[in-house]
């Protein structure tokens, strides 16, 4: 913290913006920086967490019955799936199950769909994105991941390299119902995508534009899916992949419809950068990858990843990095 | 905390016995609703399972936790507002105004150098900390109480926090920033 005596009389704005969690995740940085010099402001900074414990009457409340129990339950879950062998199994229309670790990574680069190309979307395969993407929010101490599988990045680290290329512009559009189940393991899918890498640092004036250019080409792809079931008789398995697990039984989701509802309300732009067709936890479902901006910034620079019911757009989660 | 931060269940399950209560009681500030106080609480928690290696003693640990419990509730929020909910906008009238708050004050268990802190601060200040911090309302629910703007009501409750930090901060030695704890491999 600055020693102009004025920041010690009146204080230092951060320490309540970084609290509430409205910093922006390259300011936390630079103010956990500046926590890490200034032992005066790392005092100030945990006595007024302190006292908003206080104020909050936080240690005060009655918890529910049964509260204990249920967390323990809830976190004795996430643990069973996050536990080797329990993550991210792949199931495929016969029941077997694989490894869809190993399965993506001897898949080709996914293909982007370009607009109104059903042949492109239903070809499209998926694309592992490994590693630890920020779940939730919490951006807290740095925003460094250490929950990663780092054997697992690296492989993907080389898929998305290889992938980059084909991600120069516009979303990318996947329908394999993968199977995932967890959000840990949902993390790990979304993180280090090329197609979010490549608007990442576009400048919010033109995001705008960028955003509704994405959203064009998802709904270009709900309409050109309805025409091709229209005129084909859709037999969706003949044109994916022989190694894709199929959802032929599926109805086929409105990627327009969903992205309406998770865009509802947002502030800021918010550029589509990938579609996905998943089995979350049994249901289907569509995740979504945007990337935006934190309020205040001059680019996007957040990521989110909105995973939602494909029959009702009921939201199942919400990650964000 | 090493222990902690290393993954070691044991003592995962600990800080979870220990900060259970303090935890959900910020989510029920947040969101005054139990139910959803509650799944905010859970998050909170599954947060902290994945996130323990992220912890480096750039701060208190209960001043992290602070930071996660609420970024939690943030994005419990974030989804709320993006979906519709039912209304919870007659928490003015139930709250009634800024004395009435205040009167809850006097019943909880407030440090003195607490309340001496909110007496000494401007008006202005205080009236949106207290409406904030202790009674829980929302930022548009204040602004439109105060007749201002939200931004204005952000800006004051920042600025107010900012000079209780400063008020406070002799409760707390400074200490040197502790060296993020070693995490086996």
């Amino acid at each position: 913290m600055s020693d102009d005596p004025r920041h010690r009389d009146a204080g230092d704005e951060r320490l309540s913006t970084y609290l509430s969690g409205e910093m922006s995740p390259e300011d936390a940085a630079r103010f956990e920086d500046d926590l890490a010099a200034d032992p005066r402001l790392r005092a100030q900074l945990d006595v007024l967490a302190d006292a908003l414990v206080v104020l909050h009457g936080a240690d005060d409340v009655a918890e529910p019955d049964g509260l204990d129990q249920r967390l323990h339950e809830r976190l004795a879950q996430e643990r069973a799936q996050d536990a080797p062998g329990a993550v991210d199994a792949g199931t495929t229309a016969a029941g077997t199950v694989t490894d869809l670790d190993d399965h993506r990574r001897c898949r080709s680069p996914p293909t982007r769909s370009s607009s109104g190309s059903a042949a492109a979307v239903m070809g499209a395969n998926a694309l592992s994105g490994m590693g630890g993407m920020g779940a939730s929010g919490v951006s807290a101490e740095g925003g460094d991941d250490a929950a990663v599988d780092m054997a697992q990045e690296s492989a993907v680290q080389e898929d998305t390299a290889e992938a980059g290329a084909a991600f120069a512009d516009g979303p990318v559009i996947v329908q394999d119902g993968a199977r995932v189940r967890s959000e840990a393991a949902l993390a790990r899918r979304y993180d280090g995508l090329p197609e979010v890498a490549a608007v990442l640092g576009t400048p919010v004036t033109d995001a705008g534009e960028v955003a509704d250019r994405y959203r064009a080409e998802v709904g270009g792809t709900a309409a050109a899916q309805s025409q091709a079931r229209a005129g084909a008789g859709t037999d969706d398995g003949g044109e994916l992949s022989g190694d894709s697990p199929v959802v032929s039984a599926a109805p086929e989701p409105d990627f327009a419809r969903c992205l309406d509802t998770v865009s509802e309300g947002a502030d800021e732009p918010l550029v589509v950068a990938r579609v996905e067709t998943l089995h979350y936890r049994q249901t289907p479902a569509i995740a979504y990858v945007l990337v935006t901006a934190s309020p205040g910034a001059a680019a996007l620079d957040r990521t989110e990843v909105w995973v939602v019911a494909a029959a009702d757009c009921r939201t199942l989660v919400f990650q964000q990095s | 905390m090493a222990a902690f931060v290393a993954g070691d269940q044991p003592a995962f399950d600990e800080l979870v016995q220990r900060y259970r209560r303090r935890v959900f009681g910020i989510c029920l500030q947040y969101f005054g609703d139990p139910t959803d106080a509650e799944d905010a609480t859970q998050e909170t928690f599954v947060l902290l399972l994945r996130r323990a290696g992220t912890y480096r003693g750039a701060s208190a640990f209960s001043t992290w936790l602070y930071r996660v419990a609420i970024n939690a509730c943030n994005d419990m929020a974030r989804k709320r507002a993006r979906r519709p909910v039912a209304a919870v906008g007659d928490q003015l009238d139930r709250l009634g105004d800024v004395a009435a708050v205040t009167d809850q004050l006097a019943g909880r268990e407030l440090g003195v150098e607490l309340e001496a802190a909110l007496d000494n601060l401007e008006a202005p200040y205080r009236e949106v900390v207290v409406l904030h911090d202790v009674a829980g309302w929302p930022h548009a629910d204040i602004a439109q109480h105060l007749g201002v703007a939200v931004g204005t009501v952000k800006s004051r409750l920042h600025r107010g926090r900012a000079r209780l930090a400063v008020s406070l901060a002799h409760l707390r030695e400074p200490q040197r920033p502790s060296t993020p704890p070693t995490v086996q491999p």
